[in-house]
């Protein structure tokens, strides 16, 4: 019997410092479950689509269950740990998870929009979550005053804070429309994307709301048809001779959105690789149009290379384009596409390393600055952006009072 | 004390060979029932596990969303939603988990799809229109 005293004191002491320690870090239980599950899922599965079928169980599983903010404390575990999982689709993964939130929260709960409290996180991966919960919103009821109420819901709640989450809400209602179209899409219309994009657009107009909002609803129209080209559906290609053909064949006021949306996808033909950006943006004749095209691909070589730390490489083709408005362009793109496709809630950080490189120079380093300050109340409150503006450099600073107009 | 304890006793006196049997026999039911609950759930996992399967896309989603399947078996897909539907292999929207799980175009409300899986492993799958649908074909040797 002498020996069962300080045993059993030995195991009281162990049991209290792990009482502490668990105390210490929060929600230990759950990051433990979640490194568990994501290991397993790693060991069993070869291919990185399987992969990350199997790693999504875990942030969609606790969603299910009614938690968003656990569910995205999962996502953002896989991304920073999985650079397979970052770099192959962090905008579409986190749509998933709005796809998800949408079925298994909101409906399976009988929940109303107004039931649901969205946390700062869902702005993560350039606001996919909304893009998929606010689709599905609208795909099935897809009425124009119903989406404004939905939308403007959303802005006058939570734009204190997530500030773009209007025109996020105006973009996905396109998805929505598009969607709701793909429900009885009579067959004479595959493969005709001209005639497919034609209703869903004839929508966007007729919302009661600004042209910014409207152009924000036609851009989701056209991200919708860039999907399906890309996945063959509905009898769509994607023709890679002429890949922003289709734009030049859609009414005068929808061409921008056209070519906004097609321009994120030709990574085929860019190969991460700015210069043959440029090259390519070249064959477009509008200035507007080209700069803007540009950006986009510039922009979208981020999501690969943000997660990879591969981004000096495509900055250090930016400083080799001749045109000064495109190298601007390819800068602030950069930053762009570091913040949309970065670290969730810590977006920010590999910018400001970004900005900081050495081989840019001065007109470039500003612009980058200047990029990131506007971007900063996109994904976080006021009081976190102002703490990230006091990060830049001094001389750089300047650009900070635009995160409070 | 003792006889005081054989009469608080509910198994006392006369009455021990009586509730012996009655428990017994309660044993025995038990069995029984334990025994039918075990076929019945054997019964159950040997229709799941049969050749073919039917799954309709209804308001609350794939009934059933998950069940498991003998290799080589098949599975039709119908809806009783009057809107179109397109059951595919995950992830959406690429559906690259298993590329031939995947009619590759939306089938019409009174439309069927069938697929014979061929492949063994637990196959996730969703409504192409509506990536919410969601379900699980397990695909067993």
């Amino acid at each position: 019997m002498s020996w069962t005293k300080p045993v059993f004191i030995s195991a009281l002491v162990l049991a209290i410092a792990a009482g502490m320690f668990a105390l210490s870090v929060p929600h230990l239980a759950e990051r433990i479950a979640t490194i568990l599950h994501a290991e397993a899922c790693d060991a069993a599965h070869e291919g990185v689509q399987a992969k990350v079928d199997c790693w999504l169980e875990r942030p969609l599983g606790i969603v299910n269950a009614g938690s968003l903010t656990a569910g995205f404390r999962a996502f953002t575990y896989l991304y920073e740990t999985y650079p397979a999982f970052a770099s192959t689709g962090c905008h579409r993964y986190a749509h998933k998870v709005g796809d998800a939130a949408y079925y298994n929260l909101m409906l399976a709960h009988g929940l109303s929009l107004e039931d649901i409290d969205f946390p700062q996180s869902t702005t993560a991966c350039g606001y996919g979550f909304f893009h998929g919960f606010v689709e599905h919103l609208v795909q099935n009821d897809p009425d124009q005053r119903t989406v404004v109420a939905h939308c403007e819901y959303l802005r006058s709640t939570y734009a204190g804070t997530m500030r773009d989450i209007g025109t996020i809400c105006y973009h996905a209602s396109g998805h929505g429309f598009m969607q709701a179209q793909a429900d009885a899409l009579p067959e004479g219309m595959h493969g005709n994307p001209r005639l497919m994009v034609r209703r869903p657009l004839e929508e966007c107009e007729a919302l009661p709301t600004n042209e910014r909002e409207i152009e924000d609803c036609r851009e989701g129209v056209f991200n919708v048809l860039v999907d399906w080209m890309e996945t063959g559906d509905f009898g769509l290609t994607f023709d890679l001779k002429d890949p922003l053909g289709v734009c030049a064949h859609v009414e005068k006021q929808w061409e921008y959105a056209c070519y906004y949306e097609l321009g994120q996808n030709l990574g085929k033909i860019t190969e991460g690789s700015p210069l043959k950006a440029a090259q390519f943006s070249m064959s477009i004749r509008d200035a507007e149009l080209r700069t803007m095209t540009f950006g986009v691909m510039v922009a979208g070589m981020m999501q690969s290379a943000a997660a990879l730390d591969e981004y000096t490489t495509v900055l250090d083709e930016c400083v080799h384009i001749d045109d000064q408005a495109l190298y601007e362009t390819c800068v602030v793109s950069s930053a762009n596409g570091m913040m949309e496709h970065g670290v969730p809630g810590s977006e920010y950080e590999k910018v400001l390393e970004l900005c900081a490189v050495g081989f840019l120079d001065e007109r470039g380093r500003s612009v980058c600055y200047g990029a990131l300050a506007s971007r900063l109340t996109r994904f976080y409150p006021q009081e976190k952006a102002e703490q990230i503006c006091a990060e830049f450099p001094a001389s750089y600073r300047e650009a900070c009072p635009s995160i409070r107009s | 004390m003792a006889a005081g304890v054989l009469v608080a006793s509910p198994v006392s006196g006369a009455n021990m060979l009586g509730y012996t049997t009655r428990m017994r026999r309660t044993v025995i039911a038990i069995v029984a029932i334990a025994s039918l609950g075990v076929f019945a759930v054997a019964a159950e996992n040997k229709k799941i596990t049969a050749d073919s399967a039917r799954v309709v896309l209804t308001d609350q989603g794939f009934e059933p969303s998950e069940f498991s399947i003998q290799r080589g078996g098949t599975v039709t897909f119908s809806t009783d939603r009057d809107v179109s539907f397109w059951p595919a292999s995950n992830l959406h929207p690429d559906h690259g988990i298993y590329p031939d799980f995947d009619p590759k175009r939306p089938l019409d409300p009174n439309e069927t799809w069938t697929f014979t899986f061929d492949r063994p492993g637990d196959w996730a799958y969703h409504d192409h229109l509506r990536s919410y649908f969601t379900g699980v074909v397990h695909v067993v040797d």
